[in-house]
C-alpha cells in the first residue's frame, strides 16, 4: 500500500463527500420536510433526518441492519425502543476509517452517523410490525448515508483535542476542535468524557500504541461503542487514532479493501435514457453513484473512444446482481461527461454506452453494476448473488 | 497473560485433541445437562457470512468441494450450543468479535432433543444440501484453529505479481483444516502484521513461520481462498491475542460468566442449595477471580440456551459459596469447575440443566444494552428459533 499515491484521491474524495453531505445533512437547525425517494432522481439537498447510533445487526448483502439509537436522557426510549432497522437507498453512501465501505466492513458495536428518508413509495424493504408499533418508532429508514465516528467528523474537519486522561478511572476527556466546532449542527459538540480501558485500541503511525500513549494536547480521532450509561450519551472508546500518520494508514487499508470490492462488484448506477435502435440495439445512457474511490471513477472514464468499453449487468435497488459475467452486455463507450455540481448521492459522472442487445432491466431509473473493461471478471460468492425470483 | 493463554491452549488442545480424530462417529445427540462426550462432533469449515450476535447464531458458506454445491447451495446455518466455544485471533471470543468474511472451523451436532426447531430446515428444493450437524460445541478462525493444535505455516515462496503464496504446514499437523502444502490468493488488501506493526506485502519473506486468517477468493468452489491477515512473527500473534483477550475479559465481567444448573436442593420457605457448573473456553483469569473472591458469594442470573439474559443486574439472587470443587480433564464444554450455592431466596430458572450467568463480587454491575436482553415472553419465544436480519 502506497500512503503517498493516495493522499490526492482522498483529499479529492473528501472534498466531494463534504459537499455531498453537507447539502444531504441537516445542519442547520431546520427540521428538514419529508422527503419520498424518487425513481430515477437523486435526492435534493437537505432533505436527510441526522440519527446516529451503535449498528446491532447486518445484512450486508442486501445493505439493510439496525442501529441502537444514541441515548437522550430519556430512560424509557433507551430501555423500550426497538433498535432503529434500516436500508440503505441504492445511491446511499457509507464510509469506514475515512473511505468509502460496505456494511460487511463495518464491525458490529461501531457507532455510526446517518441521514435518513421515508421510504420510496411501495418500498416493503423495512416492513412496519404487524401489531403494537412501539411508539418510538421512526419513520425515517432508508439511509442516505453513514459513516464511523472517525469518518464523520474528519470529513467535517473536526477532530478532538484531549484535555485529560484518567487511566486510573478511564476517563478521557476531550474537546471537539476544528471547523464549526462549536456551532450547531449534528454529532456531538463541546467537551465530551468517554470511557476507555485495556480493551481500547490506541493507533500511532502504523502500530498498535499503548494506553500511556495518550496524552493531553493531541489532536485525535476516536471510534465509539456501547458504555453502560449509553442513555446519558455515554460512550466508551473502542480506537483513538493519535497521529495523522495513523489516520491515514487506517484511511488506506479500507480504501484498497473498497477498491477490491467494488472491482469484483463493479460500480453501482441507475439507467437515465435508453435510445432504441431498432432490432435488440440500442444506447444506454447511465449516471453512476457517488460515493466510490475516486480512483475507480477514473477507470470508467478511460474507457472513452476509441478503444474503451464497458459492460453493464442489472442490479436490484440492494446493489445484487443475478450473475453479472452472464447476465450483463457489453459494449462501446460512446462518450462520457461530468455534470457540473451534481446533486448528493451522484458522482456526477454520466456515460453512453453502446449495446447490441439490450436486455429487459435497461430501463429508465433501474439500477445497474457498470464494469469498466480495465476491470477482471470474477463470478461473486454465490450468496451475493440473486440466483431465483424467490430469492428476489 | 501468557501463563493465561498457554493454560488455555493446553485445555483446549487437549479437549478437542481427541474429537479432532473421531469427527465422524455416530451422532452424538446433545441432552441437558450434559456435556458431550470426547470424541464426537463432526469437523464443518466455512466462511462466516450473517451472524446474530445476539442470540450467538449465524451462517456459514461451507468450503468449496468441487461440486455444484457452491453454487446451488444454500448457507450452513447455525447455533452454538449454550457451551460452546468461540475463539478469534488465539483468544475467546463472541461472535460479534469474528468479522464477516472470515473462514472459520467448527465441530457439530445434532439439534438437542426438542430444538429441532431451531434452525429451520430447509425447504424442499434444497434438501439435498441440509446437514443436520448444525449445533455448535466450538467456532473458531484459522489463526487460533491451527494454533491450538500446534500447526503453524512455513513461507514457501510469495508472487506479488501475480498474487500467489505458496505456504507448508510445520510443528504439528492438525487432522481437520488444510494439513498440506497450500498456495493462496494474496494482494495489497491484505493486511500484514509484524510485531506491533503494520506492514507491507515486502515483508513477507520464504521461510517465515507464520499464521493467518482466510477469506473468500474466486476459486472457493475449488476450495481456494484469499489471505485476509497475516502475522509473521511471535510478537504480533502474541499481541493479536492480547487484544481479542483485553476485549472478551471485558466481555464477560459485563455479562457475566455462563454455566448451567447441575441440582437443587430445596428449603423450607424459597430458600436452597444450588450446584452449578461454569462453562469453559473463558479466560482463566475470570476462573481464578471468581474462586479468590467466593467468600463474598456470588450473583446468579437465571440465562436462556442463548446465554441471554433478562435484567440480570435486577434478575438475580447472591448466593454464597459453600463448595468450589475442581475437575480435572472435564469434559468438552465444561470448564470443570463446579460450585454450590446457599441461596435465602431461589429464583424459577433454578432447575437442573437450565442455563445460568455468574457474577464475582468485585465486577461492576452494568445493565446490558437492551437488545440483547429477553424483555417480555413474546422475546423469549422468538428467541427460540433462528432470525435473521
Amino acid at each position: 500500500m502506497t500512503i503517498g499515491s493516495a493522499q490526492r484521491a482522498r483529499t479529492f474524495m473528501a472534498a466531494v463527500v463534504c459537499a455531498l453531505v453537507t447539502v444531504a445533512g441537516a445542519a442547520g437547525s431546520e427540521e428538514p420536510a419529508d422527503y419520498v425517494p424518487q425513481t430515477g432522481k437523486f435526492p435534493p439537498p437537505n432533505c436527510g433526518h441526522y440519527f446516529a447510533g451503535e449498528l446491532v445487526s447486518v445484512d450486508h448483502v442486501n445493505r439493510r441492519g439496525a442501529l441502537r439509537l444514541i441515548g437522550d436522557g430519556d430512560e424509557s426510549r433507551y430501555h423500550s425502543a426497538p433498535s432503529h432497522r434500516f436500508a440503505m437507498l441504492p445511491y446511499g453512501t457509507l464510509r469506514y476509517h475515512g473511505a468509502p465501505a460496505e456494511l460487511r466492513d463495518i464491525p458490529i458495536g461501531t457507532v455510526l452517523h446517518g441521514y435518513f428518508v421515508l421510504p420510496p413509495e411501495g418500498d416493503t424493504a423495512i416492513p412496519l410490525p404487524e401489531k403494537n408499533p412501539s411508539k418510538y418508532l421512526l419513520k425515517y429508514t432508508h439511509a442516505l448515508s453513514l459513516e464511523d465516528d472517525f469518518s464523520f467528523y474528519q470529513r467535517r474537519g473536526q477532530s478532538w483535542k484531549i484535555v485529560s486522561v484518567d487511566s486510573a478511572k478511564g476517563k478521557l476527556k476531550v474537546s471537539l476542535i476544528g471547523q464549526a466546532a462549536q456551532a450547531a449542527g449534528d454529532g456531538l459538540k463541546g467537551e465530551q468524557t468517554f470511557d476507555f480501558d485495556a480493551s481500547t485500541r490506541i493507533w500511532k503511525g502504523r502500530q498498535i500504541g499503548e494506553l500511556k500513549d495518550l496524552m493531553a494536547e493531541q489532536d485525535v480521532q476516536v471510534n465509539l461503542t456501547w458504555a453502560p450509561d449509553w442513555q446519558n450519551t455515554k460512550f466508551q472508546v473502542n480506537d483513538v487514532w493519535i497521529d495523522k500518520e495513523s489516520r491515514d494508514v487506517a484511511a488506506e487499508v479500507q480504501r484498497q479493501t473498497h477498491i477490491r470490492f467494488m472491482h469484483h462488484r463493479w460500480l453501482p448506477g441507475w439507467v437515465d435514457n435508453v435510445e432504441y435502435q431498432g432490432g435488440s440495439k440500442g444506447i444506454v445512457t447511465v449516471t453512476l453513484f457517488g460515493g466510490m474511490d475516486p480512483s475507480l471513477y477514473d477507470q470508467a472514464r478511460a474507457q472513452k473512444p476509441p478503444n474503451g468499453g464497458a459492460s453493464i449487468a442489472c442490479a436490484e435497488k440492494t446493489l445484487r446482481t443475478w450473475w453479472q459475467n452472464h447476465d450483463s452486455k457489453g459494449g462501446s463507450v460512446l462518450d462520457f461527461k461530468d455534470i457540473p455540481n451534481p446533486p448528493p448521492n451522484s458522482s456526477g459522472l454520466q456515460l453512453r454506452v453502446q449495446i447490441n442487445e439490450l436486455l429487459e432491466g435497461y430501463r429508465p431509473g433501474r439500477i445497474i453494476r457498470f464494469f469498466p473493461n480495465s476491470f477482471i471478471k470474477v463470478k461473486l460468492p454465490p450468496e451475493e448473488c440473486i440466483q431465483s425470483m424467490d430469492d428476489r | 497473560m501468557n501463563l493465561c493463554s498457554s493454560i488455555l491452549g493446553v485445555v483446549f488442545a487437549a479437549l478437542f485433541a481427541s474429537v479432532a480424530f473421531t469427527q465422524d462417529k455416530a451422532d452424538f445427540v446433545p441432552q441437558p445437562g450434559q456435556f458431550p462426550p470426547a470424541g464426537t462432533g463432526t469437523y464443518i469449515a466455512g466462511e462466516l457470512v450473517i451472524v446474530d450476535p445476539v442470540n450467538r447464531r449465524g451462517g456459514f458458506r461451507l468450503d468449496g468441494d468441487g461440486s455444484e454445491r457452491y453454487h446451488g447451495g444454500p448457507l450452513h446455518y447455525f447455533a452454538m450450543l449454550p457451551y460452546g466455544m468461540i475463539f478469534y485471533n488465539g483468544a475467546p471470543a463472541e461472535l460479534r468479535d469474528i468479522p464477516i468474511g472470515t473462514h472459520v472451523h467448527g465441530y457439530f451436532y445434532v439439534p438437542p432433543l426438542g430444538e429441532e426447531e431451531t434452525i429451520p430446515s430447509l425447504p424442499k428444493d434444497q434438501a439435498q444440501f441440509q446437514i443436520k450437524q448444525n449445533h455448535a460445541i466450538s467456532l473458531e478462525d484459522d489463526f487460533s484453529f491451527y494454533q491450538r493444535r500446534g500447526q503453524a505455516w512455513k513461507v514457501v515462496s510469495i508472487d506479488t505479481k501475480k498474487g500467489k503464496i505458496t505456504v507448508a504446514p510445520t510443528g504439528e499437523t492438525a487432522k481437520d483444516g488444510l494439513g498440506k502444502p497450500y498456495t493462496f490468493d494474496i494482494d495489497d488488501v491484505t493486511r500484514v502484521w509484524k510485531g506491533r506493526k503494520l506492514v507491507d506485502l515486502a515483508d513477507v519473506a520464504a521461510d517465515q513461520a507464520v499464521q493467518f486468517n482466510l477469506g473468500w477468493a474466486q476459486g472457493w468452489r475449488d476450495k481456494e481462498y484469499g489471505v485476509s491477515d497475516i502475522w509473521l512473527d511471535d510478537e504480533s500473534r502474541k499481541f493479536a491475542t492480547e487484544l481479542q483477550h483485553r476485549r472478551h475479559v471485558r466481555y464477560q465481567k459485563q455479562h457475566w460468566l455462563p454455566g448451567w444448573i447441575d441440582s437443587v436442593e430445596h428449603n423450607d420457605f424459597g430458600g436452597g442449595t444450588v450446584t452449578l457448573t461454569l462453562f469453559g473456553g473463558m479466560d482463566p483469569s475470570l476462573y481464578a477471580e471468581l474462586k479468590a473472591t467466593q467468600e463474598k458469594g456470588f450473583g446468579v442470573a437465571a440465562a436462556e440456551k442463548t446465554l441471554r439474559t433478562w435484567f440480570h443486574r435486577g434478575d438475580k439472587k447472591i448466593g454464597q459459596v459453600i463448595e468450589w470443587k475442581e475437575t480435572e480433564n472435564p469434559p468438552p464444554g465444561s470448564s470443570g469447575i463446579q460450585v454450590r450455592l446457599k441461596f435465602t431466596e431461589l429464583l424459577d430458572g433454578y432447575r437442573p440443566g437450565r442455563c445460568v450467568r455468574v457474577k464475582c463480587h468485585d465486577w461492576i454491575f452494568v445493565t446490558m444494552p437492551p437488545e440483547e436482553r429477553v424483555k417480555s415472553l413474546e422475546d423469549q419465544k422468538r428467541g427460540l428459533t433462528l432470525s435473521l436480519p
